[in-house]
């Protein structure tokens, strides 16, 4: 399957990777709002290339896993270029001051597992490379390649991260 | 005796827990497992330090996720979904996204020169509903405070939003920030008496130059837009492009 010759093929491929697409955001931002937002913008890129998008996976030995893969790394580079930019940012009345770093804003439903929990409060570096490998279950290859980074310093990252996760989860017991 | 650095086994043990050893890695692991030197040894402990269930967080994540769209139809969302408007609405964006691009792939052919910024807007502002206008609930002190936020966002331009609310009787709803091809718009969201969406839309223009002003029918909405001092608007909503103008003129009268 090519990325999508028409709107049903569009629909199916919306299907098979907005939820992994949605959950990634959820993990970068921590909150409901802003991975929606996050989603939609990941969309909109997605739609304005999306003549590049199809060429790009009609390449690809993988489709349907380079597209999630360019969905991914879009998503991810625009929750950077958000954070970046004070005026490129996604705000609300209701968020006027708040910085995303505040744990305090994750959605209080994932807080109620302990595990997702201690995900949500990694360094944002950690947290990426966690939601990849062990929440959205890609290879340590494709994982790599979305953050842009070698499979050494993934790892890296991996083991600080479980390492983390585990002292939290310990402690809590 | 000790022939494997820390970050050698260490990357060993996640790759291990992971399940992605390649076959090198595979064959190093097994003699590790097996073995009763000190590497050995320190796998061993490692794995059982890095050892965490993440299942449970799995399915907590999934069940946070929205389901996407099969039927785009901005109209069903709110019905369909127990969701918070908000989380309605960007999904309801996405939607129309869906809905636009779709048609030009299959049809007209999408590039990155597509729609105009005042059809996406249009066509983003077309899917805002008197329920989700209405579940974007804010104390006075909110309301307040995002004019104060929607004022830091048009610094540059300065309209003067009081009016919308004195004379039209606009109540504010939301401010946000939207992409279209690279240029951020500010989007302020008001609604009227009857709870249908007005908004005022300011993006940094293309070229610098000023243009005509210009009324037009997008997606259902009547649409007043023009360019000055490198700074594009627009006022999109249902009432007559007459009331439009007025708006425009009153807003921007200093």
């Amino acid at each position: 399957m090519t990325v999508a010759n028409d709107k049903s093929e569009w629909d199916e491929l919306l299907t098979q990777h907005y939820s992994s697409l949605w959950s990634y955001a959820f993990v970068l931002s921590r909150t409901h709002h802003d991975a929606s937002d996050l989603a939609q913008e990941t969309c909109t890129r997605a739609m304005t290339h999306s003549v590049r998008l199809r060429d790009f996976s009609a390449e690809a030995s993988n489709p349907s896993s380079a597209v999630k893969g360019w969905l991914l790394k879009t998503c991810r580079n625009a929750w950077i270029s958000n954070r970046r930019s004070s005026f490129v940012r996604t705000s609300t009345a209701l968020e006027a001051a708040a910085d995303v770093e505040s744990l305090e804003r994750a959605d209080s439903q994932a807080l109620s597992n302990e595990v997702l929990r201690a995900c949500l409060a990694l360094p944002a570096e950690q947290r990426d490379a966690i939601a990849l490998v062990n929440l959205l279950g890609h290879s340590h290859d494709d994982a790599a390649q979305i953050l842009e980074i070698d499979k050494a310093r993934l790892r890296y990252l991996l083991v600080q991260g479980r390492r983390a996760i585990a002292k939290s989860w310990k402690s809590s017991q | 005796m000790r022939q494997l650095n820390d970050e050698t086994l260490e990357g060993l043990a996640v790759a291990y827990l992971d399940n992605h050893l390649d076959a090198e890695e595979r064959i190093l692991v097994q003699g590790l497992k097996t073995g009763r030197d000190d590497d050995g040894k320190r796998f061993l402990s490692l794995v059982q330090d890095l050892e965490v269930d993440f299942r449970p967080a799995q399915d907590a994540l999934e069940g946070l996720s929205l389901e996407p769209p099969t039927q785009p139809h901005s109209a069903s969302l709110s019905t369909r979904l127990a969701r918070s408007p908000l989380s309605q609405l960007a999904l309801a964006a996405v939607v129309a996204l869906m809905v636009f691009g779709a048609g030009l792939w299959a049809g007209r052919g999408w590039d990155d020169a597509g729609m105009s910024w005042q059809e996406s807007i249009a066509a983003y502002q077309a899917l805002y509903g008197p329920n989700t206008l209405q579940g974007i609930a804010l104390s006075e002190e909110e309301r307040l405070e995002g004019l104060a936020l929607a004022q830091t966002f048009v610094r540059f331009a300065k309209p003067d939003l009081t009016a919308l609310s004195k004379e039209y009787g606009l109540e504010f709803r939301r401010a946000q920030i939207l992409e279209d091809g690279g240029l951020p718009i500010a989007q302020l969201v008001f609604a009227d008496q009857q709870g249908q969406a007005f908004a005022l839309c300011i993006s940094p223009a293309d070229d610098g130059f000023d243009s005509q002003q210009k009324s037009s029918f997008l997606s259902g909405l009547n649409t007043r837009s023009w360019q000055e001092k490198g700074l594009q608007y627009m006022l999109v909503g249902k009432m007559d492009t007459a009331k439009l103008v007025t708006m425009q003129r009153r807003l921007f009268a200093s």
